[in-house]
């Protein structure tokens, strides 16, 4: 009898579960499922993307992509007409409030409501990127800063990610390392500034330094967070259809862990602007944040305000890139396969 | 008596996936383990002819799903052995596959790439693509496991099982979650590559009435021990109904029940 009652139990509950999947899979055109799946996702931030990379090949693609995803949508969906007002919707609505923020900012200035000592009117400050870019110091600025994000951002995520792989396979190194790591990671990296100074100087080094260690630890945290959370028992699956120590890494330990080392590179970026933004104020003779310190020497407002903007924009195109790997390197994820709609 | 390492002892070169391999003989004997001082398996003997197809039942927790795991190797006993075509059996290897109780599909690799794991290549892949083909999922090749239903997971499971050619296939209670309709197509399908490929199978389950469909023999384990051990002799393919099928299903249950004396 219990055998009984317990079918026709489990029956009603995965009734429900299987058969709109069965429908849907089955009949319709697996290709368009699946770049669906792949835009999707695109679709869903390129909004705020295309803009603030406008003019570079990035915004095209965003661009392109929407569009075939509105495309491949707009066959999916019972009424398409609404489908695709909705996707323009949510491309341009992110971008009201900046705009009327921009507006207002211009029209005080120009009413002369906001004096220009304090805050340069936007036309000021798009006649300072004119005036900057044609001298050249702006690109050189922009260079250096973004030599010495890229600098530490690959020696410290280096590091981060070999001390989690580290710490995570070896229950001696973990032993060994992991406390000492914990115990560094509760110091506010940008404390050892004037300790760092007296090392390296104002040299590249000491801005590079900062950054690494900024940027270690949310990697390293999450590497092991990652690579601990794998699901056991597809490591023994793996093992039952014959992979070796080296396969299970490449095919089940690594991707598992991915999505969460991918969290860490996010958030290790934005630490990294942070620590470049503070480093290179206090301790260069270049960089954007040079720039801005040096502004203020000079009461130049719109360049001031110009350098915050440049961060801005720097830190989100570091958040854009990474939200891309995401989306392709974690293109089997139901989020995203659910974007497909 | 602890034994050499349990690492993967990879055999098979020789053995192409495709052949039609027979299915290997199996003899456990004297088998133990315990974890933390409870005796999960005690002495457990018992043997299997080539080709056999066997079911396990038993209440949860009587043992089962250890037997499986010390069959494929992912665990060593305390005491006893397992021999495979006379040899002596305490690693992972390459003719023994096993289904388990969820899909454990990689999510990341397409259903295709997830047949083919652990096969290397051009012949991986027409192993595998052959092998979808043969669970009927040869048009899902491409899609990420995360679309498909339970039932077609547990299919591709069993695929990726066959993708490997088993001399011998272990099914952990691979229908347990599945619903009555996907469970009874399931069970078909099973059935028919047992009878086309003659693999050795030993299946765990709970429902008494699958155990009667697909196996020639039902074992009840009890407190780590064969409690009872009875040939199905039923004409295939065994359809759920007739009196002789609901004649057996009562008496097992029956043994089920008394043993242990149950709840009531």
């Amino acid at each position: 009898m219990n055998g009984a009652d317990l079918a026709v139990r489990r029956d009603g509950q995965d009734a429900s579960g299987l058969c709109p999947d069965q429908g849907t899979g089955r009949r319709s055109d697996r290709g368009a499922e699946r770049s669906g799946a792949a835009c999707g996702g695109t679709g869903r931030s390129a909004g705020r993307e295309t803009g603030l990379t406008a003019g570079g090949e990035a915004g095209l693609t965003a661009g392109a992509k929407t569009g075939f995803a509105a495309g491949s949508g707009a066959r999916a969906a019972t009424s398409p007409a609404r489908r695709l007002r909705g996707e323009t919707d949510a491309r341009l609505l992110p971008w009201l409030f900046p705009v009327l923020l921009f507006l207002v900012w211009q029209a005080g200035s120009s009413f002369g409501w906001i004096n220009a000592r304090v805050l340069p009117s936007p036309v000021d400050v798009f006649a300072s990127v004119f005036r900057l870019s044609a001298s050249g110091e702006l690109w050189d600025n922009l260079r250096i800063s973004c030599f010495r994000a890229g600098c530490g951002f690959v020696i410290g995520g280096a590091l981060g990610l070999l001390l989690g792989f580290a710490t995570a396979t070896s229950r001696r190194l973990e032993i060994l390392l992991d406390t000492s790591l914990q115990m560094f990671r509760t110091i506010p990296h940008l404390a050892l500034t004037p300790l760092v100074i007296i090392w390296f100087g104002i040299g590249e080094q000491a801005k590079i330094f900062l950054i690494v260690c900024g940027v270690m630890f949310p990697i390293y945290l999450n590497t092991f967070h990652g690579i601990r959370s794998v699901d056991p028992r597809l490591i023994d699956m793996g093992r039952v259809y014959g992979l070796g120590r080296r396969e299970l890494w490449r095919q089940i330990i690594l991707p598992g862990a991915l999505s969460s080392i991918l969290v860490g590179v996010r958030f290790s970026l934005g630490v990294m602007w942070m620590t470049l933004i503070v480093a290179e104020a206090i301790a260069a003779s270049s960089g954007i944040g040079y720039m801005a310190s040096n502004a203020r020497e000079m009461m130049q407002t719109d360049v001031m305000v110009l350098s915050i903007l440049l961060y801005a924009l720097l830190g989100k195109l570091a958040d854009v890139t990474a939200r891309y790997l995401e989306r392709r390197w974690l293109a089997w994820r139901p989020e995203f396969l659910k974007a497909a709609g | 008596m602890p034994l050499s390492g349990a690492t993967s002892g990879e055999g098979g070169a020789a053995r192409r996936p495709g052949d039609t391999p027979a299915g290997v003989e199996v003899r456990i004997v004297g088998l133990e383990k315990s974890y933390t001082g409870r005796k999960v398996l005690d002495s457990l003997d018992f043997s299997m002819r080539p080709g056999e197809f066997a079911a396990v039942v038993g209440r949860s927790g009587c043992g089962k799903s250890t037997l499986l795991r010390h069959l494929v190797g992912l665990e060593l006993p305390d005491a006893g052995a397992v021999y495979v075509d006379g040899q002596r059996r305490d690693f992972l290897h390459a003719d023994t596959r096993m289904m388990f109780q969820e899909d454990r599909l990689l999510p990341w690799k397409s259903v295709l790439r997830n047949v083919a794991l652990g096969l290397d290549g051009e012949r991986g892949m027409e192993a595998a693509r052959a092998a979808l083909e043969a669970v009927g999922l040869a048009d899902r090749a491409d899609d990420w496991p995360a679309v498909l239903s339970g039932g077609q997971k547990q299919r591709v499971s069993l695929a990726r099982a066959l993708a490997h050619a088993p001399r011998f296939l272990l099914l952990d209670e691979p229908m347990g979650a599945l619903d009555a309709l996907t469970r009874l197509e399931m069970q078909r399908l099973i059935e028919r590559l047992w009878l086309e490929r003659k693999f050795t199978a030993l299946l765990v389950t709970h429902d008494v009435g699958e155990a009667i469909t697909l196996a020639d023999r039902i074992i009840l384990l009890e407190c780590g021990r064969i409690a009872e051990d009875l040939t199905v002799d039923l004409p295939r393919p065994r359809r759920r109904g007739g009196t002789a099928f609901g004649r057996l299903e009562t008496e097992v249950l029956e043994w089920i029940m008394s043993v242990h004396g149950g709840f009531i």
